[in-house]
Protein backbone atom coordinates (compact mmCIF):
# COMPACT_ATOMS: atom_id res chain seq x y z
CA UNK A 1 0.00 0.00 0.00
CA UNK A 2 1.11 3.22 -1.10
CA UNK A 3 2.45 5.97 2.05
CA UNK A 4 1.17 9.20 2.20
CA UNK A 5 4.29 10.72 1.23
CA UNK A 6 4.74 8.48 -2.03
CA UNK A 7 1.20 9.07 -2.71
CA UNK A 8 1.33 12.70 -3.22
CA UNK A 9 4.52 12.25 -4.95
CA UNK A 10 2.48 10.51 -7.77
CA UNK A 11 -0.15 12.65 -7.34
CA UNK A 12 2.40 15.97 -8.00
CA UNK A 13 4.42 13.86 -11.20
CA UNK A 14 0.71 13.17 -12.34
CA UNK A 15 -0.16 17.16 -12.07
CA UNK A 16 3.16 18.33 -13.59
CA UNK A 17 2.53 16.12 -16.50
CA UNK A 18 -0.41 17.50 -17.01
CA UNK A 19 0.22 21.10 -16.44
CA UNK A 20 2.97 20.14 -19.35
CA UNK A 21 -0.07 18.85 -21.66
CA UNK A 22 -2.48 21.61 -21.07
CA UNK A 23 -0.03 24.65 -21.31
CA UNK A 24 2.00 23.17 -24.04
CA UNK A 25 -0.90 21.85 -26.16
CA UNK A 26 -3.97 23.69 -25.19
CA UNK A 27 -2.92 27.27 -23.81
CA UNK A 28 -0.03 27.72 -26.89
CA UNK A 29 2.32 28.12 -23.87
CA UNK A 30 0.55 30.30 -21.48
CA UNK A 31 0.99 29.38 -17.79
CA UNK A 32 -1.93 27.82 -15.66
CA UNK A 33 -2.08 27.15 -12.04
CA UNK A 34 -3.19 23.57 -11.07
CA UNK A 35 -6.43 24.96 -8.97
CA UNK A 36 -7.46 27.31 -12.21
CA UNK A 37 -10.80 26.10 -13.12
CA UNK A 38 -10.74 24.88 -16.83
CA UNK A 39 -14.30 24.59 -17.47
CA UNK A 40 -15.17 27.89 -16.37
CA UNK A 41 -12.21 29.48 -17.89
CA UNK A 42 -13.16 27.78 -21.51
CA UNK A 43 -9.66 25.91 -21.81
CA UNK A 44 -11.30 22.52 -22.10
CA UNK A 45 -13.93 22.53 -24.41
CA UNK A 46 -15.94 19.29 -25.91
CA UNK A 47 -12.64 19.02 -28.52
CA UNK A 48 -9.91 19.47 -26.42
CA UNK A 49 -11.59 17.39 -23.80
CA UNK A 50 -10.91 14.27 -26.19
CA UNK A 51 -6.91 15.30 -27.03
CA UNK A 52 -6.72 15.37 -23.31
CA UNK A 53 -8.36 11.91 -22.78
CA UNK A 54 -5.62 10.70 -25.27
CA UNK A 55 -2.92 12.03 -24.11
CA UNK A 56 -3.98 10.40 -20.28
CA UNK A 57 -4.66 7.20 -21.94
CA UNK A 58 -1.12 7.22 -23.67
CA UNK A 59 1.06 8.34 -20.67
CA UNK A 60 -0.39 6.94 -17.85
CA UNK A 61 -2.17 3.54 -18.87
CA UNK A 62 -5.66 4.70 -18.18
CA UNK A 63 -8.63 3.94 -20.09
CA UNK A 64 -11.36 6.60 -19.87
CA UNK A 65 -14.37 5.86 -21.93
CA UNK A 66 -17.23 8.67 -22.80
CA UNK A 67 -18.98 7.19 -20.20
CA UNK A 68 -16.43 8.34 -17.52
CA UNK A 69 -17.05 11.63 -17.86
CA UNK A 70 -18.08 14.09 -15.12
CA UNK A 71 -17.48 17.67 -14.85
CA UNK A 72 -16.06 17.68 -11.23
CA UNK A 73 -13.08 15.25 -12.92
CA UNK A 74 -12.07 17.87 -14.49
CA UNK A 75 -12.46 21.05 -13.00
CA UNK A 76 -8.56 21.38 -12.48
CA UNK A 77 -5.61 19.76 -12.98
CA UNK A 78 -5.76 18.94 -9.14
CA UNK A 79 -8.77 17.02 -9.87
CA UNK A 80 -8.06 15.34 -13.23
CA UNK A 81 -4.61 14.62 -11.91
CA UNK A 82 -6.70 12.78 -8.64
CA UNK A 83 -8.84 11.17 -10.87
CA UNK A 84 -5.83 9.37 -12.74
CA UNK A 85 -4.16 8.71 -9.59
CA UNK A 86 -7.26 6.74 -8.40
CA UNK A 87 -8.16 5.03 -11.28
CA UNK A 88 -4.41 3.51 -11.28
CA UNK A 89 -4.18 2.87 -7.39
CA UNK A 90 -7.62 1.05 -8.65
CA UNK A 91 -5.63 -0.90 -11.25
CA UNK A 92 -2.98 -1.91 -8.65
CA UNK A 93 -4.77 -3.11 -6.22
CA UNK A 94 -5.12 -7.15 -6.28
CA UNK A 95 -9.01 -8.34 -7.29
CA UNK A 96 -11.11 -9.33 -4.37
CA UNK A 97 -12.14 -12.93 -4.29
CA UNK A 98 -15.74 -12.97 -5.39
CA UNK B 1 -5.25 -7.62 -42.40
CA UNK B 2 -8.12 -9.42 -43.45
CA UNK B 3 -10.39 -7.38 -45.35
CA UNK B 4 -12.73 -9.95 -46.12
CA UNK B 5 -16.29 -10.50 -44.19
CA UNK B 6 -16.33 -13.26 -41.69
CA UNK B 7 -19.08 -16.31 -42.75
CA UNK B 8 -21.85 -14.78 -40.41
CA UNK B 9 -20.97 -11.05 -41.65
CA UNK B 10 -21.53 -12.52 -45.42
CA UNK B 11 -25.21 -14.29 -44.47
CA UNK B 12 -26.56 -11.28 -42.71
CA UNK B 13 -25.85 -9.34 -45.52
CA UNK B 14 -27.04 -11.06 -48.21
CA UNK B 15 -30.08 -11.97 -46.11
CA UNK B 16 -30.55 -8.57 -45.66
CA UNK B 17 -30.13 -7.20 -49.17
CA UNK B 18 -32.70 -10.38 -50.18
CA UNK B 19 -35.29 -8.78 -46.97
CA UNK B 20 -34.90 -4.81 -47.95
CA UNK B 21 -35.29 -5.60 -51.81
CA UNK B 22 -38.78 -7.85 -51.45
CA UNK B 23 -39.90 -5.87 -48.54
CA UNK B 24 -38.83 -2.28 -48.15
CA UNK B 25 -39.70 -0.86 -51.54
CA UNK B 26 -42.91 -0.72 -52.47
CA UNK B 27 -44.98 2.28 -53.88
CA UNK B 28 -41.69 4.41 -52.72
CA UNK B 29 -42.77 7.31 -55.37
CA UNK B 30 -46.18 7.40 -54.42
CA UNK B 31 -45.34 7.89 -50.41
CA UNK B 32 -42.39 9.93 -51.25
CA UNK B 33 -44.92 12.04 -53.10
CA UNK B 34 -47.15 11.88 -49.96
CA UNK B 35 -44.00 12.61 -47.49
CA UNK B 36 -45.46 9.38 -45.57
CA UNK B 37 -43.71 7.23 -43.81
CA UNK B 38 -43.38 3.46 -44.01
CA UNK B 39 -45.00 2.12 -41.21
CA UNK B 40 -45.47 -1.43 -42.99
CA UNK B 41 -41.57 -1.38 -43.95
CA UNK B 42 -40.15 -0.54 -40.13
CA UNK B 43 -42.83 -3.52 -38.57
CA UNK B 44 -41.21 -5.56 -40.83
CA UNK B 45 -37.38 -4.61 -39.75
CA UNK B 46 -38.56 -4.99 -36.29
CA UNK B 47 -39.49 -8.25 -36.92
CA UNK B 48 -36.28 -8.99 -38.70
CA UNK B 49 -34.40 -7.58 -35.89
CA UNK B 50 -32.86 -4.61 -37.22
CA UNK B 51 -33.68 -2.20 -34.98
CA UNK B 52 -32.25 -4.54 -32.44
CA UNK B 53 -28.86 -5.01 -34.44
CA UNK B 54 -27.06 -3.16 -31.66
CA UNK B 55 -28.96 -4.03 -28.36
CA UNK B 56 -27.78 -6.36 -25.46
CA UNK B 57 -29.91 -10.21 -25.98
CA UNK B 58 -31.32 -9.57 -22.32
CA UNK B 59 -33.47 -6.56 -23.88
CA UNK B 60 -34.61 -8.30 -26.55
CA UNK B 61 -31.89 -7.39 -29.08
CA UNK B 62 -29.06 -9.54 -31.17
CA UNK B 63 -25.87 -7.87 -29.16
CA UNK B 64 -24.12 -7.50 -32.36
CA UNK B 65 -20.54 -5.23 -32.56
CA UNK B 66 -19.98 -2.66 -34.63
CA UNK B 67 -18.36 -4.25 -37.51
CA UNK B 68 -21.52 -6.53 -37.60
CA UNK B 69 -23.86 -3.46 -37.49
CA UNK B 70 -22.07 -1.61 -39.98
CA UNK B 71 -21.99 -4.47 -42.67
CA UNK B 72 -25.86 -4.45 -42.08
CA UNK B 73 -26.52 -0.47 -42.61
CA UNK B 74 -24.23 -0.91 -45.98
CA UNK B 75 -26.47 -3.98 -47.16
CA UNK B 76 -29.92 -2.09 -46.22
CA UNK B 77 -28.46 0.82 -48.21
CA UNK B 78 -27.66 -1.36 -51.06
CA UNK B 79 -31.24 -2.74 -50.69
CA UNK B 80 -33.49 -0.34 -49.53
CA UNK B 81 -34.57 2.37 -52.19
CA UNK B 82 -36.54 4.15 -48.99
CA UNK B 83 -33.72 6.49 -47.63
CA UNK B 84 -36.13 8.39 -45.97
CA UNK B 85 -37.38 4.80 -43.81
CA UNK B 86 -33.23 4.35 -43.36
CA UNK B 87 -32.30 7.79 -42.11
CA UNK B 88 -35.47 6.94 -39.28
CA UNK B 89 -33.94 3.38 -38.69
CA UNK B 90 -30.46 5.10 -38.10
CA UNK B 91 -31.39 8.09 -36.44
CA UNK B 92 -33.83 5.38 -33.99
CA UNK B 93 -30.72 3.55 -33.42
CA UNK B 94 -27.88 5.28 -32.70
CA UNK B 95 -29.08 8.52 -31.46
CA UNK B 96 -31.51 6.86 -29.19
CA UNK B 97 -31.27 3.41 -28.86
CA UNK B 98 -27.75 3.07 -28.26
CA UNK B 99 -27.37 6.32 -25.98
CA UNK B 100 -29.69 4.06 -23.85
CA UNK B 101 -27.41 0.93 -24.01
CA UNK B 102 -24.30 3.29 -23.24
CA UNK B 103 -25.16 5.13 -21.07
CA UNK B 104 -28.73 4.14 -19.54
CA UNK B 105 -29.42 2.88 -15.85
CA UNK B 106 -31.51 -0.35 -15.63
CA UNK B 107 -34.65 0.66 -15.45
CA UNK B 108 -34.39 2.85 -18.49
CA UNK B 109 -33.30 0.14 -20.22
CA UNK B 110 -36.38 -2.16 -19.70
CA UNK B 111 -38.52 0.51 -19.53
CA UNK B 112 -37.54 1.67 -23.40
CA UNK B 113 -35.46 -1.20 -25.25
CA UNK B 114 -37.49 -3.58 -25.49
CA UNK B 115 -40.04 -1.84 -27.49
CA UNK B 116 -37.28 0.10 -29.70
CA UNK B 117 -36.50 -3.41 -30.50
CA UNK B 118 -40.17 -4.69 -31.29
CA UNK B 119 -40.23 -1.33 -33.27
CA UNK B 120 -43.13 -0.27 -30.83
CA UNK B 121 -41.14 2.55 -30.04
CA UNK B 122 -39.57 4.82 -31.92
CA UNK B 123 -36.66 6.69 -30.67
CA UNK B 124 -36.21 10.49 -31.45
CA UNK B 125 -33.22 13.07 -31.12
CA UNK B 126 -33.72 16.31 -30.01
CA UNK B 127 -30.49 18.87 -29.93
CA UNK B 128 -30.92 21.41 -32.38
CA UNK B 129 -31.88 24.61 -31.48
CA UNK B 130 -32.70 27.66 -34.19
CA UNK B 131 -29.42 29.37 -32.53
CA UNK B 132 -27.54 25.92 -31.73
CA UNK B 133 -26.98 24.04 -35.27
CA UNK B 134 -23.36 23.65 -35.55
CA UNK B 135 -22.60 25.08 -32.59
CA UNK B 136 -24.79 22.76 -30.87
CA UNK B 137 -23.56 22.86 -27.40
CA UNK B 138 -24.88 26.74 -27.52
CA UNK B 139 -28.59 25.54 -26.58
CA UNK B 140 -30.44 27.27 -24.52
CA UNK B 141 -32.90 25.17 -23.79
CA UNK B 142 -32.92 24.50 -20.04
CA UNK B 143 -33.18 22.03 -17.52
CA UNK B 144 -33.77 23.59 -13.68
CA UNK B 145 -34.00 21.54 -10.84
CA UNK B 146 -36.98 21.49 -8.27
CA UNK B 147 -36.43 18.70 -6.12
CA UNK B 148 -36.66 15.22 -7.80
CA UNK B 149 -37.80 16.64 -10.82
CA UNK B 150 -36.93 18.48 -13.28
CA UNK B 151 -38.10 21.25 -15.43
CA UNK B 152 -36.99 21.78 -19.41
CA UNK B 153 -37.93 24.82 -21.03
CA UNK B 154 -36.91 25.83 -24.72
CA UNK B 155 -37.49 24.68 -28.49
CA UNK B 156 -35.76 22.06 -30.24
CA UNK B 157 -35.58 22.30 -34.70
CA UNK B 158 -34.82 19.35 -36.67
CA UNK B 159 -36.18 17.02 -34.53
CA UNK B 160 -35.68 13.20 -36.44
CA UNK B 161 -38.53 11.56 -36.15
CA UNK B 162 -40.34 13.88 -34.40
CA UNK B 163 -44.03 13.19 -35.56
CA UNK B 164 -43.87 9.40 -34.81
CA UNK B 165 -41.70 9.11 -32.01
CA UNK B 166 -42.90 7.78 -28.18
CA UNK B 167 -39.85 8.83 -26.38
CA UNK B 168 -37.11 11.72 -27.09
CA UNK B 169 -33.64 12.28 -26.12
CA UNK B 170 -33.75 16.02 -25.28
CA UNK B 171 -30.50 18.09 -24.28
CA UNK B 172 -30.75 20.89 -21.85
CA UNK B 173 -28.28 22.99 -20.11
CA UNK B 174 -28.65 21.98 -15.90
CA UNK B 175 -25.54 24.21 -15.18
CA UNK B 176 -25.56 26.73 -18.12
CA UNK B 177 -22.67 28.72 -16.24
CA UNK B 178 -20.02 25.70 -17.13
CA UNK B 179 -21.38 25.57 -20.98
CA UNK B 180 -20.86 22.84 -22.67
CA UNK B 181 -19.95 20.48 -19.80
CA UNK B 182 -23.14 21.64 -17.96
CA UNK B 183 -25.46 20.03 -20.48
CA UNK B 184 -27.41 16.65 -19.22
CA UNK B 185 -29.46 14.91 -21.46
CA UNK B 186 -33.20 13.44 -20.60
CA UNK B 187 -35.49 10.87 -21.70
CA UNK B 188 -38.60 12.82 -22.02
CA UNK B 189 -41.92 10.26 -23.29
CA UNK B 190 -44.07 11.72 -25.92
CA UNK B 191 -47.25 11.85 -23.87
CA UNK B 192 -45.44 14.43 -21.03
CA UNK B 193 -47.76 17.49 -19.88
CA UNK B 194 -45.64 20.59 -21.50
CA UNK B 195 -44.39 18.30 -24.13
CA UNK B 196 -45.61 19.50 -27.54
CA UNK B 197 -44.93 18.18 -31.12
CA UNK B 198 -45.58 20.00 -34.90
CA UNK B 199 -44.54 18.64 -37.84
CA UNK B 200 -43.46 17.19 -40.45
CA UNK B 201 -41.71 20.14 -41.82
CA UNK B 202 -40.91 19.46 -46.11
CA UNK B 203 -37.53 18.77 -47.16
CA UNK B 204 -35.70 18.85 -49.87
CA UNK B 205 -34.83 14.96 -49.76
CA UNK B 206 -35.40 12.22 -47.24
CA UNK B 207 -39.24 13.09 -47.32
CA UNK B 208 -40.07 10.13 -46.32
CA UNK B 209 -38.55 10.26 -42.72
CA UNK B 210 -40.60 12.63 -40.59
CA UNK B 211 -38.98 15.39 -39.02
CA UNK B 212 -40.38 18.13 -37.05
CA UNK B 213 -40.09 20.39 -33.82
CA UNK B 214 -40.55 20.33 -30.33
CA UNK B 215 -41.37 22.93 -27.71
CA UNK B 216 -40.91 22.34 -24.11
CA UNK B 217 -42.87 24.59 -22.02
CA UNK B 218 -42.67 23.95 -18.15
CA UNK B 219 -42.13 20.76 -19.30
CA UNK B 220 -41.90 18.43 -15.83
CA UNK B 221 -39.61 15.03 -15.87
CA UNK B 222 -38.77 12.85 -12.88
CA UNK B 223 -34.71 12.59 -12.36
CA UNK B 224 -34.84 9.86 -13.49
CA UNK B 225 -35.75 10.81 -16.80
CA UNK B 226 -31.65 11.77 -17.14
CA UNK B 227 -29.82 9.72 -18.95
CA UNK B 228 -26.32 9.32 -17.40
CA UNK B 229 -24.79 11.64 -14.82
CA UNK B 230 -25.59 15.75 -14.62
CA UNK B 231 -22.93 17.85 -17.00
CA UNK B 232 -22.65 13.87 -19.41
CA UNK B 233 -24.38 15.43 -22.52
CA UNK B 234 -22.07 16.19 -24.36
CA UNK B 235 -20.05 12.99 -23.45
CA UNK B 236 -23.16 11.22 -24.59
CA UNK B 237 -23.77 13.38 -27.63
CA UNK B 238 -20.15 12.63 -29.26
CA UNK B 239 -20.48 9.36 -28.61
CA UNK B 240 -23.89 8.95 -30.70
CA UNK B 241 -22.02 10.68 -33.28
CA UNK B 242 -19.27 8.80 -33.24
CA UNK B 243 -22.12 5.35 -34.31
CA UNK B 244 -24.27 7.72 -36.56
CA UNK B 245 -21.42 8.88 -38.35
CA UNK B 246 -20.40 5.59 -39.30
CA UNK B 247 -23.69 3.23 -39.34
CA UNK B 248 -25.74 5.89 -40.73
CA UNK B 249 -23.46 6.53 -43.75
CA UNK B 250 -22.72 2.90 -44.27
CA UNK B 251 -26.25 2.80 -45.28
CA UNK B 252 -25.18 5.96 -48.01
CA UNK B 253 -22.08 3.55 -48.75
CA UNK B 254 -24.56 0.90 -49.36
CA UNK B 255 -26.71 3.21 -52.06
CA UNK B 256 -23.79 4.18 -53.94
CA UNK B 257 -23.18 0.65 -54.65
CA UNK B 258 -26.28 0.47 -55.78
CA UNK B 259 -26.27 3.93 -57.91
CA UNK B 260 -22.69 2.44 -59.36
CA UNK B 261 -24.53 -0.81 -60.58
CA UNK B 262 -27.77 1.02 -61.95
CA UNK B 263 -25.31 3.19 -63.84
CA UNK B 264 -22.87 0.57 -65.35
CA UNK B 265 -26.42 -1.30 -66.41
CA UNK B 266 -27.52 2.10 -68.18
CA UNK B 267 -24.54 2.79 -69.83
CA UNK B 268 -24.10 -0.57 -71.45
CA UNK B 269 -27.67 -0.75 -72.29
CA UNK B 270 -27.99 3.07 -73.87
CA UNK B 271 -26.92 3.16 -77.20
CA UNK B 272 -25.73 6.54 -78.79
CA UNK B 273 -23.48 7.01 -82.20
CA UNK B 274 -24.27 3.60 -82.63
CA UNK B 275 -22.41 2.10 -79.77
CA UNK B 276 -22.96 1.70 -75.83
CA UNK B 277 -22.24 4.70 -73.96
CA UNK B 278 -20.09 2.70 -71.88
CA UNK B 279 -17.32 3.12 -74.22
CA UNK B 280 -17.14 6.64 -73.84
CA UNK B 281 -14.06 7.75 -71.70
CA UNK B 282 -16.74 10.62 -71.00
CA UNK B 283 -19.00 8.05 -69.15
CA UNK B 284 -16.59 4.92 -68.33
CA UNK B 285 -14.23 7.57 -66.08
CA UNK B 286 -17.37 8.55 -64.71
CA UNK B 287 -18.07 5.06 -63.14
CA UNK B 288 -14.48 4.67 -62.46
CA UNK B 289 -14.73 7.70 -60.68
CA UNK B 290 -18.12 6.25 -58.63
CA UNK B 291 -16.27 2.96 -58.06
CA UNK B 292 -13.29 5.02 -56.37
CA UNK B 293 -15.30 6.66 -54.06
CA UNK B 294 -16.95 3.57 -53.30
CA UNK B 295 -13.24 1.52 -52.37
CA UNK B 296 -12.19 4.49 -50.08
CA UNK B 297 -15.70 4.80 -48.04
CA UNK B 298 -15.46 1.48 -47.54
CA UNK B 299 -12.13 1.43 -46.36
CA UNK B 300 -12.69 3.93 -43.81
CA UNK B 301 -16.01 2.85 -43.06
CA UNK B 302 -14.20 -0.66 -42.03
CA UNK B 303 -11.38 0.93 -39.77
CA UNK B 304 -14.25 3.28 -37.72
CA UNK B 305 -15.69 -0.17 -37.58
CA UNK B 306 -12.69 -2.01 -36.53
CA UNK B 307 -11.59 0.70 -33.83
CA UNK B 308 -15.46 0.64 -32.14
CA UNK B 309 -15.42 -3.34 -31.96
CA UNK B 310 -11.95 -3.21 -30.26
CA UNK B 311 -13.82 -0.64 -27.44
CA UNK B 312 -11.16 2.11 -28.68
CA UNK B 313 -11.92 5.64 -29.45
CA UNK B 314 -12.72 6.64 -33.07
CA UNK B 315 -14.08 10.56 -32.83
CA UNK B 316 -11.02 11.62 -35.96
CA UNK B 317 -11.97 8.34 -38.11
CA UNK B 318 -15.50 8.61 -37.83
CA UNK B 319 -15.05 12.36 -38.97
CA UNK B 320 -13.08 11.11 -41.77
CA UNK B 321 -15.47 8.62 -42.46
CA UNK B 322 -18.79 11.03 -42.44
CA UNK B 323 -17.19 13.80 -44.37
CA UNK B 324 -16.06 11.35 -47.22
CA UNK B 325 -19.01 9.40 -47.56
CA UNK B 326 -21.18 12.98 -47.68
CA UNK B 327 -19.35 14.84 -50.20
CA UNK B 328 -18.73 11.21 -52.22
CA UNK B 329 -22.22 10.76 -51.90
CA UNK B 330 -22.97 13.92 -53.52
CA UNK B 331 -20.14 13.50 -56.69
CA UNK B 332 -21.54 10.22 -57.12
CA UNK B 333 -24.98 11.19 -57.34
CA UNK B 334 -24.46 14.37 -60.00
CA UNK B 335 -22.57 11.80 -62.09
CA UNK B 336 -25.19 9.56 -61.86
CA UNK B 337 -27.42 12.26 -63.38
CA UNK B 338 -24.95 12.77 -65.96
CA UNK B 339 -24.82 9.54 -67.12
CA UNK B 340 -28.58 8.99 -67.35
CA UNK B 341 -28.61 12.28 -69.33
CA UNK B 342 -32.07 13.72 -69.62
CA UNK B 343 -34.10 10.57 -67.59
CA UNK B 344 -32.03 11.02 -65.14
CA UNK B 345 -33.41 14.16 -63.99
CA UNK B 346 -36.48 12.85 -64.11
CA UNK B 347 -38.05 11.49 -60.92
CA UNK B 348 -39.87 8.47 -62.37
CA UNK B 349 -36.75 7.24 -63.36
CA UNK B 350 -36.03 7.39 -59.55
CA UNK B 351 -32.05 8.45 -60.34
CA UNK B 352 -32.33 11.71 -58.76
CA UNK B 353 -33.82 11.21 -55.60
CA UNK B 354 -30.31 10.14 -54.52
CA UNK B 355 -29.33 13.64 -54.87
CA UNK B 356 -31.72 15.05 -53.12
CA UNK B 357 -31.16 12.72 -50.33
CA UNK B 358 -27.25 13.10 -50.42
CA UNK B 359 -27.28 16.69 -50.44
CA UNK B 360 -28.95 16.31 -46.47
CA UNK B 361 -25.74 14.40 -45.62
CA UNK B 362 -23.10 16.87 -46.00
CA UNK B 363 -25.82 19.13 -43.34
CA UNK B 364 -26.54 16.36 -40.69
CA UNK B 365 -24.69 14.45 -37.96
CA UNK B 366 -22.34 17.96 -38.35
CA UNK B 367 -22.17 19.59 -41.56
CA UNK B 368 -18.38 19.03 -43.85
CA UNK B 369 -17.48 22.51 -42.31
CA UNK B 370 -17.86 20.88 -38.93
CA UNK B 371 -16.04 17.44 -39.78
CA UNK B 372 -12.79 19.72 -41.21
CA UNK B 373 -12.87 21.03 -37.90
CA UNK B 374 -13.16 18.25 -36.13
CA UNK B 375 -10.42 16.86 -37.67
CA UNK B 376 -8.26 19.60 -37.47
CA UNK B 377 -8.41 20.17 -33.73
CA UNK B 378 -7.46 16.95 -33.51
CA UNK B 379 -4.49 17.18 -35.37
CA UNK B 380 -3.99 19.81 -32.76
CA UNK B 381 -4.03 22.83 -34.77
Amino acid sequence: MATGRTMNQGIESIQGALRSFIESELRHGAAIDDRESLLDGGILDSMSITRLNEYIESRFGVNISDADFEPENYETITAIAQMIHDRLERSDRPAQPS
Amino acid sequence: MDFALTKKQSELKQSLIEFAESELGGDMRGREHAGEFFWQGWKKSAAFGIQGLPVPERYGGRGEDAVMCMVAMQALGYGCRDSGLLFTLNSHMWTCEMPIVQFGSEEQKQAYLPGMVAGTIVGGHAVTEAEAGSDAFALRTTAVRKGDRYILDGTKTFVSNAPIAGVFLVFAATNPKLGWAGISAFLVARDTPGLHISGPVDKMGLKTSPTGTLSLDRCEVPETAMLGRPGQGSAIFNAEMEWERSCLFASHLGAMQRQLQTCIHHSKHRTQFGKPIAEFQGISHKLADMKVRIELAELILAKVAWLKSQGKRAHMEAAIAKLFVSESYVASSLDAIQIHGGKGYLPEFEVERDLRDAVGSRLYSGTSEIQRNIIARLLGV
